[in-house]
This record gives structure tokens, C-alpha cells and sequence, in this order.
């Protein structure tokens, strides 16, 4: 007894003592920040700004880094970050990126590979291969092993669409009676035409009172926020020829993607029949009021818009399905500045940021969707958004938004080209020609074709 | 001010009281939509747009102000409008005075320099705006107030030396040569004569600069990229043009942030200006 | 502006140094911020330069992006756009002000006041517009379509922004509301120098209401009339924030106005050398109009 008495002492202490040894050398943010204590970070995000602040907040009481955090408009924040990092400009230490390509193929995206494999630096509880696909990749695309980001949420467009109505026995004989088919929500881009139309023609009212439109449409070019026309257009392609706007980058001709983009066209074209006659200078904001006044029987936007469908008279009366065809995926990721002087006190944040815990928290706070494969297992999430699993299994129904260092350059010239049709301005045959000739100007410019 | 001959023009009482009219209502016209901005700032949110419309708010809220002072960080903004517009309006009244009064009195290379400065006058931002993005930025300027203030110069620098030239030829050479012949240097004569008579023209046109600066925005959302420079136009541009929502009394309470202290500087614009513009009674 | 005063100078000029000290700062800083650019965005139409792929011009070319400017359908529509915009706004404001103008020489008792209110427009930041006039445009329940709806005007709500040709039209509306008060204040000024004798030898003459106007008014006002068009023809060209934070040159390119196409075509897609040939372009046109309008008013003074 007394033999195994100490026997067991013995490895109780040893296994005490090889816990506090390893707890002694677990790694710590306050430790790994240490040498960087009082130094400034400036973050720039596109969105979400109160969210980061707070978790920024979180990070500088633990490390005494401290984080000014300065939110961009979407449609600067490529723009101004490339040029700052072109001029060598030390305004942001770190910002968030939804393409690659444009800083990987200038020169100025900073490889990540050195802090992820300093055991200083590198937290080993942060899981690398934790991340959804469509929160955006970590590497270089054009060079595997050069990692240069690292996933901060993920995103994707989703259908909304109201239940009520597509359940109501009398829609539903109306549509049956009209198509001959069954009213479900539209899995193709056929479908939801002839859906838009019947909503569009259907005796139904807001909640206000006023006729119902069959889709919110958002047009405006104030902001650029044709996204959907893009989406719409890139996946209305795919579905037809089984390509998208992502082969012109391996053809580098726009004319090889005349004929998709002509037939995208003319459905949009149709399909804008059947929206509200405002649609050419409604925002995004504006069509999602349309739909959360119960004025729109669908309305297809990124996914942010499910925080706002929790309360009003709309909260028991929408779904969510994937846009027909593929649904456009996107995602944000945390970059460094090549010429920031706090590169890693920088990556000692975005690594902060992106924790499994602080993933899980910026959706809470800020609805943002998460970039880690756990956070959308947990129930947590589950219970809040029922579109997670098309985000976590991207792979298969999901395309991406073109990552090429003309991304910009193309959303802009798309957005011309979609704008002018739906405004009457050409034709949808004159629009994709001239559409496919700037599209290759644009080629020739950044010295592609 | 000479309504003695107007009124020769037409004598009709009812034709004065049609005019009184149409020229209130035009005002009104004027009015509304300024009206309509600052009411947006105090109403509550889901007010902002309603059947009918609420020209005057039935509950007002503070809350839109705290908000730019608190989270949009109004405070930098206005500060750094603020500085842009002193350095501009020093630098181009301060160098612009002695420009002009070397080329309007002096007569120094006037040929030359009046078309050019007319030229630069009249280009538009859009036109030289890359060569002064990569001189600014290049030099470690981007970003920062001093380097949109330099912007900002590049063409009211040039403003103000045409308008100040007109306003030296205005002034009387007789007082500079009573001056100098009394024995005072050129420099003394042009500090203690010269620029005295010429204040209220060069109030005119350091009112009109810091107002133009204060409002630009083209160069100030080019070469500035984060509070640290960012002006009031340009803060409130990402609140007009936002990307998924649009806070509308934010928007509305930025705005009258921006226009009120120019309304109040205005009212000594107009006092300077009417001097400015009748000084010259120095002439008699 | 108008300087038919004489100056006063000595052929040999004793105060040369004193005014080479005075002017030098001036003309160093004008060398460097506004000459340099000049000339510099001049010498890189001659380039090709994408901004992100290199941070030096890339190769002389010559003459190309010229050439391109010629085939550039987009830029010569944002001209022609710009000249419409110009060409409805400008003679609105022009009849506006000179109205407002003569009605208000009559009525001096409320004048001081009425000058005030309609300043402020004129003071306003043009975000201050765009966002201003977002409000009112908007709809369902904008402000300006309740107003005409309560007149009776419009059954249905003006969709201002949702059409290529109304979109011009609100622009133009945003723009005459903000600027028609300069027009007002300088006929203002015009008409402050006829002198009450003019006007009661025309009365003695028997002249009618619209005699006084055709011969001795109008001839006052054409002077001012120029500098009005030419001060508001290069704010047209200028025109861009307007644009940028209320249609984004939209639907379309109904509202594309030049400023914005050259900032746009520059900075999103980092084409320094075409963005600059773009620029220059600009600068010549409103070069052209500027030598139109002076050539005018030289015609004029000559005539008189």
C-alpha cells in the first residue's frame, strides 16, 4: 500500500509539475505582445466598425497595443489601400481585402509565412485549416505556399423570399393554373423569372397597403452597388454554359464570354419588368426596405440582411434559399501593410481577431458571418441562420467573385455596361458588345491579353 | 441703393407688391430643402420619411449629434477642416498679398504672370489632380492636413492673386507716394499704408477661400485616407454614399455641422464684402 | 475685373529688387504646386503607366493615348453630356437671376435680408447638396413630390433619379438652386451702375417699360452676363461631387459629367498616362471656352 501510495505521489507530482512546466511555456498574448507595448495599430475595415472596435478593445487591454480602427466605403477600400501601399504609406498597419490578386500581382502583399511559423508570434491554438472556403483563401493565388492573408468572415448572396405568400393555397392554384408547375422557391434563373412575374401580376399587398412588386431590385450607380447584377450575371451564365465570367481570365478574350453575357442580359432585362419602377435609384438600403415592408415578394442581397429580419411585421413571413443557379460567394480577409512599421504587433491583432472565439463573436455582435468550419457547427449559429451550411460547404454550391488584379476594373465596367441596358440606353445586343470590348480594353490595360 | 432711378423704371405700387411676392416665395424655394436637412437632424428614427411629410418634427432627438460626436468621430473631422482651411487661407492671403502687390503696383512680369495665374485658375481639380496625388503623396504628405492644405493652395493660391491684383489697382498710389516721399522705405510703406487700406479686400478674399476650402472635397477624398486627415465633406460623403445602411439623421445632422459655422462666418462675408467691394470710396 | 483704371508705373522701375523679394515666395510655391503639375500631367500623356504594376511610367509611347482619345467614345459622351448639363442649367440660371435681379431693384426695404437667405446656398459644401437633395428626390414620401403632389401637380411620385433624362434634370434642378443666386448678385451689381439719369432721360424720351430694358439695360448687363457664363461654364466643367454622391454618373451615363469620368477612369483604374491624356483634354477644352467667352467680351467692349 505504502509503495503504491508513493508510486502515485510520484506521478501525481510529476505530472504536476510537467502541467505547471507546460503552463509556464504556453504561449500568452500579453507575453508575445510585450516588446510591442505602446505602439499604435491602425485598422482599416470595410464594415463592422463598432464590432472590431470592440474586440480591438479586448486586444489592447491584453497586450497595450493600441487600435485606432477607421472604416473605408466599400467602394474605396480597394482603391485607397493599393494606392497607399503602392506610395509606401504607413496610414493602415493592417486593413481588410476581398481580392488578392490586385496586391499579390502588384508587388505589395506582405507574406505572411515568417509569423505564422515565429513560435514568439504564432498562438498554436489558432487552427489554420479551421476556415470555410468562401471566407476567402489565405494564399497567394497564383503561388500556393505564399501565404498573404488570413480569413475575417465570409459572406454570400442568398434569395429572400416571402413564405406567406409562396404558401398561400391561392397563390399557389393561381401559379399552378398560369405555369403548370408547383410554386417553390426558384432554383434557376427560369424559374425565378416566371416567379418575379407572377408576383409582379398577382393581387397581393404590402403591408402598408400598397401593390406588391415581384422582386427588389437595387440599380442605383451611386456607390456601385450592382453586385447583384454581377452575381446575376456571372451565375445566370454559369448556369447556361456551364462557364462564368472567371473564364475570361484563362481565355483573356471578353468575346468568349459575349454569348453568356448576352443571355444574362436580356433575362435581366425581363426580369426588371417585374420590380418596382424605382429600381434605377434604389440602394441596397432602400431595396431591402422595400422587402422589409413587405413591398417585394423576393429580393436577392448579401446575407448581412438576415440581422435585419428579426422584428417587424416581416419577422414570421420570409426564407432564405440560395440565388438560383450558383450563389456568389465572397469574403473579407485581414492583410498587412509591407511597409507598416508594427508588422507584428499587426498580426499579432489580426490573428486576435480571427480566434475561434472572437470569429463566433463578431457575428454575434455585428452579424457578420463567420470564416471558421467550427463556429458554423456550433448550435449557436444553427439557430440564427439557417443559410450557414450553404456558406460552410461552399465548395459545391457556391462561385466566386473573379479574383484578378482587375477586379475593380471589371465590377466598375460591368456595372456601366448593365446600368446602361436597364436605363434604356443600348439594347442588350449593344450592351454586350460594348460590354466585351471593354472588358478587353481593360485586359489590355493591366498588360493581360 | 440708387432706388431713386429704379423707380423711375416702373412706378406701379401692385407691380412692387407682385415682385415683394415672388421674391419671398422664391426665398422659401431657397429654404425649404435647407429646412428640411436641419429638421431631419432632430427627428427620431422611422420619422425621417412619412405620409405626410413632418416639416416640423413631432419629437425631437438629440441622438444623431451625440452619435457624430461619440462613434463618427466628428470631432477630428471638424478639426481637421478647420486646420485645412486656416493654413490655406494664411497661405494664400499671406503670400497672395505680396504676389499681387508686386505685380499690380510694381509692375513686375505682369504680361507673363496674368495669363498663367489665369490659366491655373481655371483648371479644373480633375485635371491636375494626379500630378499633385504623386507630388503630395510621394513627398509624405498623403494623409495628412498639411498635404490636402497644399492641395487646396494649388488653386486658391492662384485665385487669390488675380482677385487681390484687381483689388491693389483699386487703391489710390497717391497715399505710397505721399509715403515715400516723407521718407518711408517701400517696406514700410506697403506694411503701414498699402495693406491697411487693402483689408477689406483681402478679408473678402480670405472669407471666400477659407468657405471654398472648408467645402472641397474632390482633392480632400483623394490624398486623405484615414481621420487623421479626413475633412468634413469627405466624413460626410461616407455617410451619403454608405454601403448597406444609410443613417439618415446622421447624415442630415453631419450636414448641418458643416454648413453652420460657414452660415455664421457668411454673415461676416457679407459685411466684408460689401466693403470690400465699396472701398471704393477711398477713391474721394 | 473690369479695369479700365490706369496704373501708374515708371519705365525704368528704381523698386525692382523690393518687388522680385515680394514676389518670389509666391511664384516658388505657384512653380511647384500649380506649374509643375501642369506641365508634369502634360508630359505623362506621353506614357504608358499602370500605377499599381509599376510604380514608374512604364514605357514612351508617343503619341497613343492621344490617338485612343480620338476613338474614346466615353470621353467625348461625358463631354457631350457636360455641354447639355451646361447648356440647360446656365441659361435657366441666367433668366432666373436676371429676373430676380430687376424685381428687387424696386423693392429696397427687404433686400438686405433676401441677399442673406439666398447666400446660403451659394455657401454650402456640393456634398452638402448631394445629400440635401437625396432627401428630397427620395421616395416613397420625398419631401419635394409630397409639395407637388399637395399642389396638385403630379398624381403619382416623379421617380427623380430613375431615369437618364430626369436624373439630368435633377441635377440640373440641385444645381440652378444652389447657383441662380449668383447670377441674381452680380446683375445686382450690374444694375447698380446705371445711373438714375439714364433711366429718366429714357422716360423723358418716351420710352415704354420695354424700351428701358432693350436700350439701356440689357447693354449695362451684357459685361456681367459674361463673367456670369464664364465663371459658371468652368464650375460646369468642375462639376463633381454632386455627381459622385448622388447618381454615381447614373443610370447609365446619363449623368457622367467630365470631372467625374477623368477621376474615375485615372483612379479605378490606375492609368496614369490615359487618366492624364484624359485630364489634359479637359483642360484644353475649358481653355477653348474660356478664350470664347473673353473674345466675346473683347467684341463687346469693342462694339461699344
Amino acid at each position: 500500500m505504502k509503495k503504491r501510495l508513493l508510486v502515485t505521489t510520484a506521478l501525481v507530482s510529476a505530472a504536476l509539475i510537467a502541467a505547471v512546466g507546460s503552463a509556464q511555456k504556453k504561449w500568452s498574448l500579453s507575453e508575445a505582445a510585450a516588446p510591442y507595448k505602446g505602439t499604435k495599430l491602425t485598422l482599416a475595415t470595410v464594415a463592422w466598425t463598432d464590432a472590431v472596435k470592440n474586440i480591438s478593445a479586448e486586444f489592447s487591454k491584453q497586450t497595450g497595443i493600441a487600435v485606432e480602427v477607421v472604416q473605408i466605403p466599400g467602394a474605396q477600400i480597394l482603391e485607397k489601400t493599393l494606392l497607399e501601399l503602392r506610395n509606401k504609406g504607413t496610414a493602415y498597419d493592417l486593413f481588410t481585402a476581398t481580392f488578392k490578386r490586385p496586391y499579390t500581382k502588384a508587388g505589395v502583399a506582405q507574406p505572411l509565412r515568417g509569423f505564422l511559423t515565429n513560435t514568439n508570434l504564432a498562438d498554436p491554438e489558432w487552427n489554420r485549416s479551421d476556415f470555410v472556403r468562401a471566407s476567402n483563401f489565405f494564399q497567394d493565388p497564383d503561388k500556393g505556399s505564399n501565404i498573404v492573408s488570413i480569413p475575417f468572415g465570409a459572406s454570400g448572396m442568398g434569395m429572400f423570399y416571402r413564405k406567406d405568400l409562396f404558401a398561400d393555397p391561392k397563390h399557389q392554384a393561381a401559379y399552378k393554373t398560369k405555369y403548370r408547375r408547383d410554386l417553390t422557391a426558384p432554383r434557376n434563373w427560369a424559374d425565378f423569372e416566371r416567379v418575379a412575374e407572377y408576383f409582379h401580376t398577382a393581387d397581393w399587398k404590402s403591408f402598408a397597403g400598397a401593390k406588391g412588386v415581384g422582386v427588389s431590385l437595387a440599380a442605383t450607380r451611386a456607390g456601385d452597388p450592382l453586385m447583384w447584377h454581377f452575381a446575376l450575371l456571372s451565375a445566370g451564365a454559369a448556369l447556361e454554359k456551364g462557364k462564368s465570367i472567371n473564364s475570361l481570365l484563362d481565355t483573356k478574350n471578353a468575346l468568349t464570354f459575349e454569348p453568356y453575357s448576352l443571355s444574362a442580359l436580356e433575362r435581366l432585362q425581363r426580369i426588371s419588368k417585374f420590380a418596382q419602377s424605382s429600381y434605377l435609384q434604389t440602394d441596397d438600403t432602400a431595396a431591402r426596405e422595400l422587402f422589409l415592408g413587405g413591398g417585394a415578394a423576393m429580393v436577392i442581397t448579401w446575407d448581412s440582411f438576415l440581422g435585419r429580419l428579426g422584428t417587424g411585421e416581416i419577422a414570421n413571413k420570409w426564407s432564405l434559399a440560395a440565388t438560383p443557379s450558383r450563389t456568389l460567394l465572397g469574403g473579407w480577409s485581414l492583410m498587412l501593410n509591407p511597409s507598416s512599421k508594427n508588422q507584428a504587433a499587426a498580426f499579432l491583432l489580426a490573428q486576435f481577431l480571427s480566434s475561434q472565439e472572437n470569429d463566433m463573436k463578431m457575428f454575434e455582435l455585428a452579424g457578420r458571418y463567420p470564416a471558421r468550419a467550427s463556429s458554423y457547427k456550433s448550435a449557436t449559429y444553427k439557430a440564427k441562420n439557417p443559410y450557414g451550411e450553404i456558406l460552410a460547404d461552399s465548395k459545391e454550391r457556391g462561385m466566386f467573385q473573379v479574383d484578378s488584379q482587375v477586379s475593380g476594373q471589371f465590377n466598375a465596367t460591368i456595372s456601366e455596361g448593365v446600368s446602361q441596358m436597364l436605363a434604356g440606353q443600348l439594347e442588350p445586343k449593344a450592351a454586350a458588345d460594348k460590354l466585351a470590348s471593354n472588358l478587353n480594353r481593360v485586359l489590355e490595360d493591366a498588360g493581360l491579353k | 441703393m440708387n432706388s431713386k432711378g429704379a423707380s423711375a423704371f416702373s412706378q406701379k405700387k401692385t407691380m412692387a407688391t407682385v415682385a415683394l411676392v415672388l421674391a419671398v416665395l422664391l426665398m422659401v424655394v431657397e429654404f425649404l430643402p435647407i429646412w428640411w436637412m436641419f429638421v431631419t437632424s432632430f427627428k427620431q428614427d422611422g420619422q425621417f420619411f412619412t405620409d405626410p411629410p413632418q416639416w416640423f418634427p413631432s419629437s425631437i432627438t438629440f441622438s444623431h449629434y451625440a452619435e457624430l460626436f461619440t462613434n463618427l468621430r466628428f470631432t477630428e473631422f471638424m478639426r481637421n477642416s478647420f486646420v485645412v482651411a486656416v493654413i490655406t487661407t494664411l497661405g494664400s492671403v499671406g503670400l497672395g498679398a505680396f504676389g499681387a502687390y508686386a505685380i499690380a503696383r510694381l509692375g513686375v512680369g505682369e504680361n507673363l504672370f496674368m495669363p498663367m495665374l489665369f490659366i491655373q485658375r481655371m483648371a479644373p481639380a480633375a485635371a491636375i489632380v494626379i500630378p499633385i496625388f504623386l507630388m503630395i503623396t510621394g513627398s509624405g504628405l498623403g494623409d495628412t492636413v498639411w498635404g490636402i492644405a497644399l492641395a487646396h493652395l494649388s488653386f486658391s493660391l492662384p485665385t487669390s492673386v488675380w482677385l487681390l491684383v484687381g483689388f491693389f489697382r483699386e487703391l489710390p498710389v497717391e497715399l505710397e507716394e505721399a509715403a515715400l516721399i516723407d521718407g518711408c522705405t517701400r517696406w514700410q510703406a506697403l506694411w503701414k499704408i498699402v495693406l491697411p487700406l487693402a483689408a477689406p479686400g483681402l478679408a473678402a478674399v480670405a472669407i471666400l477661400t477659407a468657405i471654398g476650402s472648408w467645402n472641397e472635397f474632390f482633392f480632400a477624398v483623394i490624398l486623405s485616407s484615414t481621420p487623421n486627415s479626413q475633412t468634413l465633406p469627405v466624413a460626410l460623403s461616407n455617410l451619403v454614399v454608405p454601403i448597406l445602411e444609410i443613417k439618415w439623421g446622421a447624415m442630415a445632422a453631419g450636414g448641418v455641422l458643416t454648413v453652420l459655422p460657414v452660415f455664421i462666418f457668411s454673415l461676416f462675408v457679407q459685411k466684408h464684402l460689401v466693403s470690400g467691394l465699396t472701398s471704393g470710396a477711398v477713391k474721394g | 475685373m473690369t479695369d479700365s483704371h490706369p496704373i501708374k508705373r515708371k519705365k525704368s522701375n528704381p523698386n525692382a529688387v523690393f518687388a522680385w523679394t515680394l514676389l518670389t515666395p509666391t511664384l516658388l510655391l505657384l512653380a511647384v504646386i500649380s506649374l509643375y503639375p501642369v506641365l508634369r500631367v502634360i508630359w505623362l500623356t506621353f506614357f504608358r503607366w499602370n500605377y499599381i504594376t509599376s510604380p514608374e511610367p512604364q514605357a514612351f509611347v508617343w503619341f497613343r493615348n492621344w490617338v485612343r482619345l480620338f476613338e474614346d467614345e466615353a470621353f467625348f459622351g461625358a463631354m457631350r453630356t457636360t455641354l447639355i448639363f451646361l447648356g440647360i442649367a446656365l441659361p435657366i440660371e441666367l433668366l432666373l437671376g436676371l429676373g430676380l435681379a430687376l424685381l428687387l431693384n424696386r423693392t429696397m426695404q427687404a433686400r438686405g435680408f433676401i441677399r442673406a437667405i439666398l447666400l446660403l446656398p451659394m455657401m454650402l459644401s456640393p456634398v452638402v447638396i448631394a445629400l440635401v437633395w437625396k432627401m428630397m428626390y427620395a421616395s416613397p414620401f420625398g419631401p419635394l413630390n409630397a409639395i407637388l403632389k399637395g399642389m396638385g401637380l403630379i398624381q403619382e411620385d416623379v421617380l427623380w433619379l430613375a431615369s437618364p433624362q430626369l436624373a439630368m434634370v435633377s441635377i440640373v434642378i440641385a444645381t440652378v438652386w444652389q447657383w441662380y443666386p449668383f447670377s441674381f448678385l452680380i446683375f445686382t451689381a450690374g444694375l447698380q451702375t446705371i445711373s438714375a439719369e439714364e433711366y429718366e432721360a429714357a422716360a423723358m424720351d418716351g420710352a415704354n417699360n420695354w424700351a428701358i430694358f432693350r436700350h439701356i439695360i440689357l447693354p449695362h448687363l451684357a459685361p456681367f452676363t459674361l463673367i456670369i457664363m464664364l465663371s459658371r461654364i468652368m464650375d460646369g466643367f468642375k462639376t463633381f461631387a454632386i455627381v459622385y454622391n448622388l447618381t454615381g454618373g447614373g443610370p447609365g451615363d446619363a449623368t457622367n459629367l467630365i470631372s467625374f469620368h477623368v477621376y474615375r477612369t485615372a483612379f479605378s483604374s490606375f492609368n496614369l498616362g490615359y487618366g492624364s491624356t484624359l485630364a489634359v483634354a479637359l483642360m484644353l477644352v475649358m481653355l477653348v471656352c474660356a478664350a470664347a467667352v473673353l473674345w466675346l467680351s473683347q467684341r463687346a467692349k469693342g462694339a461699344k
